[in-house]
Formats: C-alpha cells, structure tokens, sequence
C-alpha cells in the first residue's frame, strides 16, 4: 500500500511517498525508493517491483544484524 | 591472457636516476647531463612486452605499484580488481565498464581526473566504497551512479559526472540508485556536477545523500546542471527536496566541458 505522509522543510510543505511493502514507488515509468514532492504537485504513485534487500534500508537491515547477533548471543 | 602494462613511476625515476649517476661517474663530472636529440624517442620505441601481463599480475602488482597506465583495447575491468590496492593514478582510456567493488578499499587514489576514464558510462555498485583518500572524480560519459559508489569514502567531496553519451545506458538506468548509501557513509560530498543536457537525471532515494554536505544545513553544497534544465531540477521527485535545504544551491554550468572546476585552486582537466 502507498503511505503518503507530510513533511516540512523552510517552511514549505512536501509529501513523502513510500510503500509500506517494500516496493518501489513508480509514477512516469520512474522507480523511486522514496519520493518526496512539494505538496502542491499532487504527484501520485503506484507500487511497483519489490525493492532488492541490497537496496534496502541500511539502517533498518543494521538494526536487524544486530538484533540477530544478540539472539545468537553474539553482543548483547 | 596479456591485456596490458603497468608502470611504476617511482621505480622508473629511481632507475634513471641511477643510470645518470653512473654516466657522470664515467665522465667524472657532477654536471646537468644533455641527452642527445631522438633519446626519448628511442625510449619511447623500446618494446613493452615484458610489461604484459595478466589480471591477476595485476592486480598482485596492484599492491605496490602507483600508477596503472591500460591500453585503448581494455574496455572493461573485472570486479574488485583494484580490492584494497595502493594505486595512486590510473589512466584506462577504453575502459566503458568496471565490475562491482572495481577500487574497494584502495588507499592511494585523490583524484579521478577527466583523462582517467574518459568512456566510463556506470559507476558500478561500491566501485569507490571506503576508499578514504579519493576527494574528487571527473568523468566525461557517466550516465548511471549505483548503489554504495562512494559509500565511506570520507575524503569525497566533489564528482562531475559529465554529459549524456551515446545511449549505450538504457533510459531507465539513468540515474542514482541507491536508498541510503551512495554518498552517505561518512562521504563529504558538497559539489555535483551533472552536465548530461537530455533530461534530469533521476534520484532514486534523497537519503542517497545521508550525512554529506547536501543534507547537512550547516555546510554548503552545490548542484551544477545546464541552465536548461535548472527549473526542472527544482521540481523534480527528491531534487526538489534536496534543493529547498538550507545552504543547498542549484547553479547553472557556464562555460566548456570541466571548466571553472578546481581541487585546492588547481584546476582540473
């Protein structure tokens, strides 16, 4: 599903696009991973192929090395 | 298979330096030598063939040479080729592709100047990743920037991609992948130069930029693009983001191909 939510930067509102599987956001035949856009554009998205794990997140595939390292009691 | 040669620059002056002093020994003077006219020329002529060697002598070499010169007829160089290598300059003029992870961890390289790899079109995934000397890059035909590229590369800061080349990237590929890794990492980023006139290149994730100069306010950061296409960055998916940033500034290329581009005031070619 696509998850539009607002943010703020100078003042000016913009949208960020992202979707909450794990897939691409695709708007023109464009992949994006994450779209932002000021809101008055009203760009709209659709889901698309999903996004390859080395593609992923960093942060969130760290958080998950570690949390598998601690329940291999490798770190605590 | 023999695919080209190597030099090793310190090596070279080293031996010439020897072989000078062993001629003002002859000659019993302490003198400037002269070398007669054709002399470099017939340097020049002297066959290389004792320099041909492999990838992998190449890459064993790569451990203790400075400089890599390759021939037009190298057009491509093997992943993690360079791995962990001290190389200082390479010069590989044929080269339109180099695999994954291509100078991992090199320790020697400062500059990418626009006669290293004139036909590059991709920056492969982590081609440059933790490389912690290189501070900027010059390419001519760069139409893709993948994924980890320039991923803790923490003396990064300034990459002119060139202009569109020939179309050899498909449409969809021309752009920088990546979510969070391309030029985060520790990469100093401030300065990116994208002077392909076509189209806006496009960005595949604005994180790409996580704790460079571009997402930092404090610092500045700077995108040069052709003027025509200066209103269109600022409205493009993530560009427009990164752009409404403050100290973050979009400016319109004046002049040729690489001029006004300056490491430290020297400039670069």
């Amino acid at each position: 599903m696509i998850v539009q939510t607002h943010f703020d930067v100078n003042g000016r509102d913009f949208i960020r696009t992202v979707s909450d599987a794990g897939r691409y956001v695709v708007r023109d035949g464009i992949s994006y991973s994450e779209a932002c856009d000021p809101a008055e554009y009203g760009r709209q998205y659709t889901e698309g192929e999903l996004i390859p794990p080395e593609e992923q997140d960093m942060d969130a595939l760290t958080a998950k090395a570690e949390a598998f390292d601690i329940l291999m009691g490798v770190s605590e | 298979m023999a695919v080209d040669k190597l030099v090793d620059s310190t090596q070279l002056d080293a031996d010439l330096t020897s072989v000078a002093n062993a001629i003002r020994t002859k000659g019993g003077t302490s003198g400037q030598l002269a070398f007669p006219a054709g002399f470099v020329q017939a340097i020049g002529d002297i066959s290389t063939g004792d320099n041909v060697a492999t990838w992998d002598e190449i890459a064993t070499r790569s451990f203790r040479e400075k400089n890599v010169e390759l021939s037009d007829a190298v057009t491509e160089l093997p992943r993690n080729l360079f791995e962990h290598s001290n190389i200082q300059k390479i010069t590989a003029p044929g080269v339109t592709t180099v695999g994954s992870g291509v100078f991992l961890y090199n320790n020697g390289i400062t500059v990418i100047d626009s006669k290293s790899f004139p036909e590059l079109t991709i920056l492969s995934t982590s081609c440059f990743q933790s490389c912690t000397t290189i501070t900027a890059a010059i390419f001519q035909k760069v139409e893709t920037i993948d994924q980890y590229s320039f991923y803790q590369a923490t003396s990064f800061t300034a990459l002119d991609i060139g202009s569109h080349s020939s179309g050899v990237v498909p449409e969809a590929d021309n752009r920088i992948k990546g979510s969070n890794v391309t030029f985060a990492g520790g990469c100093k980023l401030d300065t990116l130069i994208i002077r392909q006139t076509h189209r806006v290149m496009d960005l595949q994730d604005i994180r790409n930029f996580n704790g460079s100069a571009f997402n930092d306010n404090n610092k500045v950061a700077t995108l040069y693009v052709p003027a025509s296409l200066v209103s269109e960055y600022e409205a493009a998916t993530n560009w427009s983001t990164l752009l409404s940033r403050t100290n973050n500034y979009i400016v319109a290329i004046e002049g040729s191909q690489y001029d006004g581009y300056y490491v430290d005031g020297t400039p670069i070619t």
